[in-house]
């Protein structure tokens, strides 16, 4: 390593400490900005040193399965390099590698788990060669930012195809996903759940019936009283805390990683267990209010019509519940917000709020989505752009020790969580 | 309130064509008609499905990928075409957004050299100049009408008045724009539904949004449009009645939409 390139890693060490002493949540990305810049061979330098390389695409589940994932491998005592949730471009990557590295560019982990924007993805796979590749599915998501799903879907059919030896492992239920390596000659697993449990799952495509036998479904699902599921694979029984059938795909694209990885299964039962949701994920955050009442957050992020609809269809099963719905259009949200007129708002009706709270940006356009799918038109919402002044309006209606439910998109979560006092 | 109107809305190709929320159109339709006690019955025509005229009071035509926009286009000029030219000839009230506004259209050309015919009703063409998302019009999109007939139309048949909505307002629509193609007007007859305020509309150069012809609108408009628009929704559900009913059908009752409004507003605001 040339003397500038050490002085500019210093430097960018530095910056990194002290983001983190400021509690900079949002700047996980500049430190990789700069060395991108200063140091342009860092990303495969770096790359390079690593022995295993887990790559995590897809619309909706990164984080999660990436979570899941990290539990299992620090259960089994594998130490690795893995990106912040939502930092899943290059530079995300790049301010992973240097977090993880000394200050001669040398990596403490020969092991990476990186969750990777399905634009980023083809990019990237020319140094970051992966082992595995996992992809959770293919929602239509931010359409804005790429013109069409089928765009999305292409992005990662390049990437696969410039990474000939990777494992790869794809959703068997999602048709888009599923035939990913047709014609390939990449070693394919699929994870998939019973039918009947994903009646409510829009994929996009026409199914055709998975032929392979690589497959690992979860053939029993049961939600609990608390929304954790227990399900059954491969005659394990498994207990997720994260609430949502989509998080159970998640655990299955995790389990059978772990197992290509050839992590003890009971590693891998109990790092399920002990899993506690990733950050807006079915994340519960304890408040009081200005009058010592305590009240709790439960978060469950909103990204596209897919994940929007499946939240509501798991709050069934909690009548009578506080809601409080935040809709940014911000970038990271996607800029146009015509999603929630595809996402079946009517679900509400099950779920019978006895507390609307809309806010974000435009909470006024959540609001009136959700005055054309109640029945009951007179029931009043409550408007409150500012999320702040949501918080307060939510916090003065709720009862002692009530969970108000917060589906927020992406930025919106961010912004809620800080407000909160909660750092990245 | 119970009357004895009736309105049967057939959605075209509700599988394919069906992006960006347009399915809030025929929600927000539905509702509208509903709590004037006006019944409505729904009608989803697909592809392999031939469409027969004289059927239906409002057809509604949604937004697709390239990809199947050019699948439907074969099944729309063997099996649709002449139902559809028959009953737009005859005043039938239309919404057609994006790639539905094309194909009613003369032909639309693909990013990737694709060639898909329309039915030509309207007489536009549309031109996708390529296949890099940075050459879409994507983003916040508000305009105001200028198709005369049109702005006396939805003077007469929506009372801004009641909804505290000055005449400015009535006369402004509001949207979500994404598309790649660029859509000319090929008549000298003004058809242009509104001029640009802010975004692209139908092509750079020209500065309109939308087309009217008859009784049947085409717009880039997503959002969805209709909710944040209930002027129009209003109209077309007008349109549709005064054509079946004549003059039995007088006027729509009032229906609160204050917060419609303030989300109209709202997004006049959006950059």
């Amino acid at each position: 390593m040339k003397i500038n390139d050490r002085f500019t890693l210093l430097f960018v060490r530095i910056v990194q400490k002290l983001l983190g002493l400021r509690k900079v949540g949002s700047g996980t990305a500049l430190p990789g900005l700069i060395i991108e810049k200063y140091i342009p061979s860092a990303f495969e330098r770096f790359a390079g040193q690593l022995d295993t390389i887990i790559l995590i695409t897809g619309t909706n589940g990164k984080t999660t399965t990436k979570a899941i994932m990290s539990e299992i491998f620090q259960e089994a005592d594998i130490e690795f390099v893995s990106n912040k949730s939502g930092s899943n471009m290059k530079r995300g990557i790049l301010s992973a590698f240097l977090e993880n590295s000394n200050l001669s560019g040398k990596l403490r982990s020969k092991t990476g788990i990186f969750e990777v924007e399905e634009a980023t993805l083809p990019r990237i796979v020319d140094n970051l060669k992966p082992s595995i590749l996992i992809v959770t599915n293919l929602f239509r998501d931010q359409l804005d930012a790429y013109g069409e799903v089928n765009k999305t879907r292409e992005y990662i059919r390049d990437a696969i195809e410039k990474s000939p030896e990777a494992k790869v492992i794809l959703n068997g239920d999602d048709p888009l996903v599923s035939t990913l390596t047709k014609n390939l000659p990449n070693e394919t697993l699929y994870f998939s759940i019973a039918e009947k449990y994903r009646k409510n799952i829009s994929y996009e495509g026409i199914s055709t019936k998975n032929g392979s036998s690589d497959i690992l479904q979860a053939s029993k699902i049961v939600i609990q009283e608390d929304l954790s599921s227990e399900f059954q694979a491969d005659d394990q029984t498994y207990l997720l805390k994260t609430p949502g059938i989509y998080h159970v795909y998640n655990a299955l694209a995790a389990i059978l990683s772990a197992e290509l990885m050839e992590i003890d299964q009971a590693h891998i039962s109990n790092a399920i267990q002990n899993f506690k949701s990733a950050f807006g994920r079915g994340e519960t955050i304890e408040y009081r209010t200005i009058t010592g009442k305590k009240i709790n957050f439960k978060i469950l992020l909103i990204k596209n019509p897919a994940g929007f609809t499946l939240t509501l269809d798991l709050l069934k099963r909690t009548k009578g519940i506080k809601l409080l719905l935040i809709l940014n259009d911000k970038i990271a949200d996607g800029r146009d917000v015509s999603w929630i007129w595809d996402s079946e708002v009517e679900k509400l009706n099950d779920i019978q709020p006895n507390l609307i709270i809309t806010s974000g940006t435009r909470a006024h356009d959540m609001a009136l989505r959700i005055k054309y799918s109640l029945k009951e038109s007179e029931q009043n919402i409550l408007v409150r752009p500012n999320i702040r002044r949501a918080i307060l309006s939510a916090g003065k209606r709720a009862k002692q020790d009530e969970t108000i439910y917060v589906l927020p998109t992406y930025t919106a979560m961010n912004e809620f969580r800080k407000l909160l006092g909660k750092k990245f | 309130m119970k009357n004895k109107f009736q309105l049967t809305i057939t959605h075209l190709y509700p599988q394919e064509m069906n992006l960006y929320g347009d399915l809030g159109n025929i929600t927000t339709l539905r509702r509208r008609a509903n709590l004037r006690g006006i019944e409505v019955k729904l009608v989803d025509v697909g592809v392999g499905h031939e469409l027969q005229p004289g059927q239906t009071d409002l057809y509604f035509f949604g937004g697709g990928q390239d990809k199947q926009q050019v699948q439907i286009a074969e099944d729309i000029i063997k099996l649709k075409k002449n139902a559809l030219l028959e009953d737009l000839e005859n005043e039938v009230a239309a919404l057609a957004i994006c790639g539905g506004y094309q194909l009613l259209g003369r032909y639309y050309l693909a990013a990737n050299g694709e060639r898909a015919e329309g039915i030509g009703f309207f007489p536009i063409e549309t031109v996708a100049p390529g296949p890099d998302v940075k050459q879409r019009c994507i983003g916040n999109i508000s305009t105001h009408l200028v198709h005369d007939q049109t702005i006396q139309q939805v003077k007469k048949y929506y009372d801004y008045k009641s909804q505290e909505v000055n005449i400015e307002l009535l006369l402004t629509l509001v949207g979500f724009e994404n598309h790649g193609g660029r859509t000319r007007l090929l008549t000298d007859e003004n058809l242009h539904l509104s001029k640009v305020i802010k975004g692209i509309g139908d092509s750079e150069d020209q500065g309109f949004e939308g087309l009217r012809y008859k009784n049947a609108f085409g717009s880039y408009m997503h959002g969805s449009f209709l909710p944040k628009n209930p002027h129009v929704a209003d109209l077309l559900i007008s349109l549709a009645l005064e054509r079946k009913y004549g003059n039995e059908f007088k006027a729509l009752e009032n229906l609160d939409d204050k917060l419609d409004w303030k989300a109209h507003r709202k997004a006049l605001k959006l950059i």
